[in-house]
């Protein structure tokens, strides 16, 4: 044979399927008539297999004890505050990648939150500058299967890089973000809601510590040059008019108030209650904007559909029901909603509910069955 | 409406995503790093970094976390070199150490072997063949041990041939007695 023989390297990679393919097309032949290199490869693979084996048995017998997950988050949050004495926390941080992160954790939440945030349908008549205030009465699941998002996000991908909140306006943030652990009084306190602390929740969990949310203020000016710059890269028919440019909406969120409990096996539950959030807009041609949304091109049909039968838009906090992840139910007589988490380890859901204007959530390591119990223990 | 509401649940939900991921991303680490402390060392790290600066785009966030423990897992076998060094002298094994709750789980021959010989092989070889193990493809592993892509099937297969010689050394010379 004329071609020279291979490095131990080589063969290794061959082994690990880790040569383009002409090299091991290449090399390939050359096994055939090269003894010398057959003869390597057989040693490169049993020390392959001598090797991993040990590390097989190695990694079992190291990750065969449970991690204690309780104890972890505790040193956890102490580096955490240190942390942050050094360098505190911005907006960008990690609140509002986990508040995207909830809200769908795909590209569909993206859509689904301008959606909602811009589609008042039923308001309309109102002279051009009179405010709308809206609060949150009821919580609808919208659903979704994996074609649906996957129609989403191509088109985000393909049509605009710039689907980002920049690109349709100005985001301005003042207050809110700021969490403290307080007493129940001051949690009380800080409320014009009665406040529902119990010490224990059934199940064995315990009230560990309770944090306040200062109250924010979020307002969004409305670029309709630079909106409809995207919604044409979208391939959108339907533009924004003119005149909404420069148009402020803005969200209250109030004080919120979050309770920990720590339960059997080191299981957190967390118990949270706010006012619902109101949102302030200008109370015209807003279903100008809604129309827009609904006409988007790549939106598949069936949630095309859904979006335009919501008729009480402005009262209705929207949560995407991802291949049948949540699902409408009755909490105490009150509709709610209930979020059941993949993914993790463990089975982990999340129950929304809304009563006399205060939203309430419980979420944790819980069933639907125990997540009512704990809203039956609330409310 | 979402954004708000979305991020009030958010403020609430860091301790659940710790929960659902920090065992996941210990056990990745553990096949990384080779020891169940290191491990859970650098899993804090990890979550530290979600927490100062989180992905832009979080829907796949279960990889976002792997690829942020591995690249700090390496840094960590890095810098274990040199107290490595400083603690056993040179490429000496464990023996004399005080027996902790990690060398209670590492009973039995085998096992106990496969750590002195980790120990022993230089850092390089030793990340390599941990990087690997633990499913990273060549790609992966040039740019998390910051060697050239086409030198990992070199330092692997000199990696592997160490280990088993290393072994067989120490299994015929202390017939596998640890401590």
């Amino acid at each position: 044979m004329t071609v020279s023989c291979y490095d131990p390297g080589d063969l290794q990679a061959y082994l690990d399927g880790e040569l383009d393919c002409g090299v091991k097309a290449e090399l390939g032949k050359h096994l055939l008539h090269c003894g010398k290199c057959r003869r390597a490869l057989e040693e490169v693979r049993k020390n392959q297999s001598f090797a991993s084996t040990r590390l097989a048995g190695y990694m079992q017998a190291l990750a065969r004890a449970e991690f204690d997950t309780g104890r972890a988050w505790l040193s956890f949050n102490k580096k955490r505050l240190s942390a942050e004495k050094e360098s505190p926390l911005t907006k960008e941080g990690v609140l509002s990648m986990l508040s995207k992160y909830r809200a769908a954790a795909t590209a569909a939440a993206i859509m689904l939150a301008l959606a909602v945030t811009f589609s008042f349908g039923s308001v309309r008549s109102a002279a051009s500058d009179l405010l709308t205030i809206f609060r949150v009465e009821k919580v609808r699941t919208i659903n979704l299967d994996a074609a649906d998002i996957s129609q989403i996000e191509r088109a985000f991908r393909e049509g605009a890089g710039e689907v980002d909140i920049k690109n349709f306006g100005r985001l301005e943030f003042s207050g809110g973000n700021e969490s403290k652990i307080v007493t129940p009084e001051e949690a009380r306190g800080a409320v014009d809601f009665e406040l529902v602390l119990p010490d224990a929740l059934p199940g064995g969990y315990q009230l560990r510590e309770i944090y306040k949310f200062s109250a924010g203020h979020v307002e969004f000016t409305l670029d309709t040059i630079k909106t409809n710059q995207v919604l044409q890269s979208l391939g959108n028919g339907k533009l924004l008019p003119e005149e909404l440019n420069g148009r402020t909406f803005a969200i209250d969120s109030p004080v919120q108030v979050t309770a920990g409990y720590t339960g059997p096996g080191n299981g957190s539950v967390h118990i949270w209650q706010g006012r619902s959030p109101e949102l302030i807009a200008p109370g015209s041609d807003v279903n100008a904007i809604r129309d827009a949304l609904l006409a988007l091109p790549f939106l598949p049909e069936n949630l095309r559909a859904q979006l335009a039968s919501i008729n009480d838009w402005e009262r209705t906090f929207l949560i995407p029901n991802v291949e049948g992840s949540s699902r409408e139910v009755n909490v105490n007589g009150v509709p709610g909603v209930f979020i059941a988490q993949t993914g993790g380890e463990k089975q982990a859901g999340c129950l929304i509910w809304q009563r006399g204007g205060v939203v309430r959530a419980v979420s944790g390591p819980v069933d639907l069955g125990q997540a009512l119990q704990f809203a039956a223990a609330l409310d | 409406m979402p954004t708000t509401t979305g991020q009030a649940a958010g403020q609430t939900g860091f301790r659940e995503l710790f929960d659902r991921y920090y065992p996941v991303i210990c056990r990745q680490l553990t096949c990384l790093l080779g020891s169940r402390a290191a491990a859970e060392d650098v899993a804090q790290e990890t979550f530290i970094k979600l927490y100062q600066s989180p992905p832009r785009e979080p829907s796949n966030l279960g990889g976002w976390l792997s690829r942020v423990a591995a690249n700090l897992a390496y840094n960590h076998l890095r810098s274990e070199k040199s107290r490595r060094r400083r603690e056993f002298g040179a490429g000496r094994p464990l023996a004399g150490r005080e027996a902790g709750p990690e060398e209670e789980l590492l009973r039995g021959e085998e096992v106990a072997l496969t750590r002195q010989v980790l120990e022993f092989l230089p850092e390089r070889d030793r990340a390599c063949l941990l990087l690997k193990f633990s499913g990273m493809n060549y790609a992966e592993i040039a740019r998390v041990a910051g060697i050239r892509e086409n030198s990992v099937g070199t330092v692997l297969a000199r990696a592997r041939a160490r280990f088993k010689r290393e072994y067989s050394r120490i299994k015929g010379s202390d017939d596998g007695v640890l401590l």
